[in-house]
């Protein structure tokens, strides 16, 4: 026989765990083994009658919670270590529950770690369960208040699923007033203490500067890296590529930033009719370059995300802002194609190779060029040489020996974007042409669901800028060995992943379903996550409510409050069920009606028995159809085994009954 | 520590004045509540708990880390929760708006023991946990369903002879989430009468004041273990004179009969009964008519010049009982 006591204990034990199950791989592992040993600790003690550990055993462990958690973060403060505390002190709140009021406790400190949790994720699926779980607590609190001794009317066996039921209606009717509150609290424009940062979770991306065979990786990755909307036609697959940024120092086998001044090169627009206007979703990159098409000229200030921290800071080189994205960021750009970005003073540095480096490669630039013409001429001739020569497209690159531009080109032949590019760049300084890599996205997959294209980090992407004739020229090597990796970005996505493995079909299915979801979520992240401020504004501008949020906030609560108030009041006092008759009682109520119009009114103590035999007689017109009525009402009635027969007989009689008085009235 | 011990007694002073005075404002407001009382919306108050305070403050801790972190997720999780708070505030103040008390019996106790009111409870949906009390004593909470009548009564403690007047029940609830407590006050005037204590053991009345024959001091013990048979229970018999053994096997109720006890009519009068005042001899009397009824022996009784004929049954049990209470009481504590 399990106690009222035990019962509780397990029940609230139970769905505290649920709401700690987010923070499980946060939490270091002692705490884990805390929390499991004390629950079960406790629960067994309730069974054992054991003694409850007194204040010095508590106390103590507290400061060696306290210590650990300092131990595990340096810090007592920010999320990891919070929760990390907190839920510590879930265990060691389980330890010395005593009565009701603890395990109260236990369930605020359940809310706490639902919010907390959704500090750490904002995904669709974890606000879902906070709900749940959150669902499940207000019902296990419910489920507390109950008395230990109630008279009256009986519990049902299954208390708990009562409570679950009450409650469930309780979080259903508050979501109107959350809603309200949702769409009118005024949110901050900045903060109020800063987040603590938390640098230690590594996210895949693109870095600062590129080594050879660093983007291999990042290629295999299916994680999406950023999604993008465009006014009007998608762009065709060869003008799909992002920039991120332009890496134009050479140290003879890695590729980087050159310290440069922010003076903006001035453009020339060449085509200025074929604007492409855009809205980006970047995945926090920890890096504050955002992705662009080349070249940005103008960016939409108002729908620059939250915050507004959007500043580009510089158009040519790369698109920046002042702050690193550390959440997923939304800003709209124009970009246009074909712009001129001229080569300035600034890039005087891009012609220049390491004096030792790559000696076998100056050795075939110079061959090629002697035969050539024209700068553009001397392109078409490098990348003819990589398209003839048997230089082969591969993500496994062999191990670098030597120089790693001479090995690649004379040695191995076999790479990825990053080589060509590399090698590429690497042929035209040696023939004296200005040129530099360039790293970003390139290609997506469209998600015919959401209208956006997809941006995976598998579409990670390295290129060549070429000064020629006094401006910057787009050339892509890689497209020269591997035309179907630059129309296609990293291949069919159906191949890529675990899923490959399925049958086309089935695959081709998981494919499509993963794009619905991929669309739900982000409709959720742009509807719900980034709501934000400026959307305020547009809602209380198309309500007419004016422009001042706290004015917002106060009518449409007012309005609001008193709406819900109004109808929870009417569904709580009028108790529908007691009003709704069922089908008999109706029937007979339309009866008693009609006679009444026909001058037999019921007396306050007539029983519908002699009522019906009275009113046969004072209508010797009806008086066959009324001791019909009397005899199967009586059969309803007043028989044990009444059943939907003799329920169908007399309704059956009373429409007849009614047909037949409307039609001696209409005569 | 005086000075906490100062403080703590202002506290609960200025408590106890706050209370008091609410109350008086509410009895003002509400006027005696005779017959059936139907708790309407104006009499219903309603305010948080601890509990209630805490929540409310956790969503301040919630709203303010969403605000912060400009998280529309925490702030979401965390209207949703006030919605839940804002709905169990309705449910709770429902819980008791409505419910309709009328007043039933109520049983006189002997003094010491409680007095019982009862009273019916009903209401058009369904009543979860009421707790009741009695000037600050609970009483087991209660639950009814939707049309379900519910009959039940508080108990109040007694002391001395007389009437017990019901002072004021309070009626309490934190149904649903124990975040608001609603309750109210009734003030239902009603009184009920408490015989005097009884004076149990060697009940039988002295031989010497049964005047009418039949002398009981022949030697037959008038001990109760005395155990002559058992006869079927007669209502109004004592409790402890009921067989529980022969009940818990087959479930019938028996009283014990013992012998040496009077089967005589007997004349009992508060003249002739032993004891040192008033009070001990009423309650003597007392305890031989429960006795006397127990076993249905007939009896009159003389309490000066007020008098009761032979005569037996719960009818005269109670007549004579509530002759003993009333006796020698000024005229305003009469029905």
């Amino acid at each position: 026989m399990i106690s009222h006591t035990a019962t509780r204990l397990l029940l609230t034990f139970t769905v505290v765990a649920l709401a700690l199950i987010p923070h499980l791989a946060y939490l270091p592992r002692w705490a884990v083994l805390l929390i499991v040993v004390a629950g079960l600790w406790r629960l067994l003690a309730e069974r054992r009658s054991w003694r409850l550990p007194g204040l010095i055993i508590r106390g103590s462990a507290t400061l060696l919670v306290t210590v650990g958690v300092l131990n595990a973060f340096h810090t007592l403060n920010g999320l990891d270590a919070g929760t990390a505390l907190l839920a510590s002190m879930v265990g060691l709140k389980a330890l010395e529950t005593r009565d009701g009021r603890d395990l109260i406790i236990l369930i605020y400190v359940g809310y706490f770690l639902n919010a907390a949790a959704l500090l750490r994720d904002q995904s669709v699926t974890l606000f879902a369960y906070t709900v749940l779980t959150g669902w499940l607590l207000t019902a296990t609190l419910s489920d507390l208040q109950r008395r230990p001794v109630t008279l009256g009317h009986a519990a049902p066996a299954l208390f708990f699923g009562a409570a679950l039921k009450r409650t469930a209606w309780m979080w259903l009717l508050a979501v109107p007033l959350a809603l309200v509150l949702f769409l009118f609290v005024p949110r901050l424009q900045g903060q109020l203490w800063a987040l603590p940062s938390d640098d230690t979770h590594t996210i895949s991306g693109l870095s600062d500067d590129l080594a050879l065979g660093d983007l291999a990786g990042l290629t295999l990755s299916n994680e999406s890296a950023m999604r993008v909307w465009f006014e009007g036609s998608l762009p065709p697959p060869n003008a799909r590529y992002f920039r991120v940024l332009t890496l134009d120092e050479f140290d003879g086998s890695r590729w980087s930033r050159a310290p440069r001044s922010m003076d903006q090169p001035t453009l020339q627009v060449l085509s200025p009719d074929s604007p492409l206007q855009y809205r980006v979703s970047l995945e926090p990159t920890q890096h504050a370059w955002l992705p662009a098409l080349d070249t940005v000229t103008n960016w939409n200030h108002a729908s620059a995300s939250r915050n507004n921290q959007l500043e580009l800071t510089q158009i040519t080189s790369a698109t920046q802002r002042a702050l690193p994205v550390r959440q997923r960021l939304v800003y709209a750009l124009t970009s246009t194609p074909h712009s001129i970005i001229p080569i300035t003073d600034a890039d005087a540095d891009s012609a220049h190779l390491p004096a030792n480096a790559a000696p076998r490669s100056r050795a075939l630039a110079a061959e090629l060029r002697a035969n050539t013409h024209s700068d553009r001429d001397y392109i078409n001739r490098v990348l003819n040489y990589f398209n003839k020569e048997r230089f082969s497209y591969t993500l496994e690159s062999p191990r670098v020996i030597g120089d790693p531009t001479d090995d690649f080109l004379f040695n191995t032949r076999a790479g990825f974007c990053e080589h060509y590019a590399s090698a590429f760049a690497v042929l035209m300084r040696a023939a004296g042409l200005p040129a530099r890599l360039v790293v970003g996205y390139h290609g997506g997959d469209y998600n015919r669901y959401g209208g956006y294209l997809l941006v995976r980090q598998a579409n990670a992407h390295a290129w060549v800028e070429v000064g020629v004739e006094g401006r910057w020229i787009r050339v892509d090597p890689t497209a020269a060995v591997a035309p179907e990796r630059v129309v296609q970005g990293a291949g069919d996505p159906t191949t890529r992943g675990p899923i490959a493995a399925l049958p086309p079909s089935i695959a081709q299915w998981l494919y499509n379903v993963r794009f619905i979801w991929d669309a739900a979520r982000t409709v959720w992240f742009d509807n719900v996550v980034t709501f934000s401020a400026s959307n305020q504004q547009q809602l209380l501008n198309m309500l007419g409510l004016g422009a001042d949020l706290w004015r917002g906030l106060v009518l449409s609560l007012t309005i609001g409050l008193t709406a819900i108030t109004v109808v929870l009041g009417t569904w709580l006092t009028v108790d529908f069920r007691s009003h709704r008759d069922d089908a008999v009682t109706r029937a007979w109520k339309r009866i008693c009606k009609r006679l009444n119009t026909r001058g037999v009114v019921r007396h306050r103590a007539e029983g519908p028995s002699d009522y019906l035999r009275r009113a046969a007689q004072m209508l010797p017109d009806d008086a066959h159809a009324l001791n019909q009525l009397h005899d199967a009402y009586t059969r309803l009635r007043y028989l044990s085994h009444s059943d939907d027969t003799a329920k169908n007989d007399f309704l059956a009689l009373a429409k007849k009954y009614g047909r037949h008085t409307s039609q001696q009235r209409s005569c | 520590m005086h000075l906490l011990v100062a403080y703590r007694r202002l506290k609960s002073r200025l408590a106890q004045a706050v209370t008091e005075r609410t109350r008086r404002w509410s009895r003002r407001r509400h006027g005696p509540d005779t017959g059936s009382i139907s708790i309407g919306r104006r009499r219903v108050y309603i305010l948080p708990t601890r509990f209630g305070l805490l929540f409310g403050a956790m969503l301040v801790v919630m709203l303010l880390a969403g605000l912060n972190y400009n998280n529309n997720l925490v702030l979401a999780y965390t209207f949703l929760l006030a919605g839940v708070g804002w709905v169990s505030l309705h449910l709770c103040h429902n819980n008791l708006a409505g419910l309709v008390i009328s007043p039933t019996s109520t049983r006189s106790p002997h003094a010491t023991e409680p007095a019982w009111f009862g009273f019916e409870l009903k209401a058009d949906s369904a009543r979860h946990d009421l707790m009741l009390s009695v000037e600050g004593i609970e009483q087991p909470a209660l639950s009814l369903g939707a049309h379900e009548p519910l009959v039940s009564g508080v108990h109040v403690p007694t002391h001395r002879r007389g009437f017990v007047t019901l002072q004021r029940v309070t009626i309490a609830s934190t149904f649903p989430l124990g975040l608001f407590r609603t309750w109210t006050w009734l003030y239902p005037e009603r009184r009920c009468l408490v015989y005097p204590q009884r004076i149990v053991g060697k009940a039988t009345p002295p031989a010497s004041l049964s005047n009418h024959g039949t002398i009981n001091t022949d030697g037959r013990g008038t001990d109760e273990t005395d155990l002559q048979g058992v006869r079927p229970f007669r209502l109004g018999d004592a409790p402890k004179r009921i067989a529980w053994k022969i009940w818990a096997r087959n479930e019938t109720l028996v009283t014990r009969e013992f012998a040496g006890a009077p089967t005589q009519p007997q004349h009992l009068d508060l003249a002739t009964t032993p004891g040192t005042d008033l009070e001990e001899r009423l309650s003597r009397l007392s305890g031989w008519i429960v006795d006397l009824d127990a076993r249905g022996v007939a009896w009159s009784l003389q309490l000066g010049s007020n008098a009761l004929p032979l005569g037996q049954g719960t009818t005269h049990r109670v007549q004579s009982l509530a002759l003993l209470a009333t006796y020698g009481l000024p005229d305003e504590q009469e029905p």
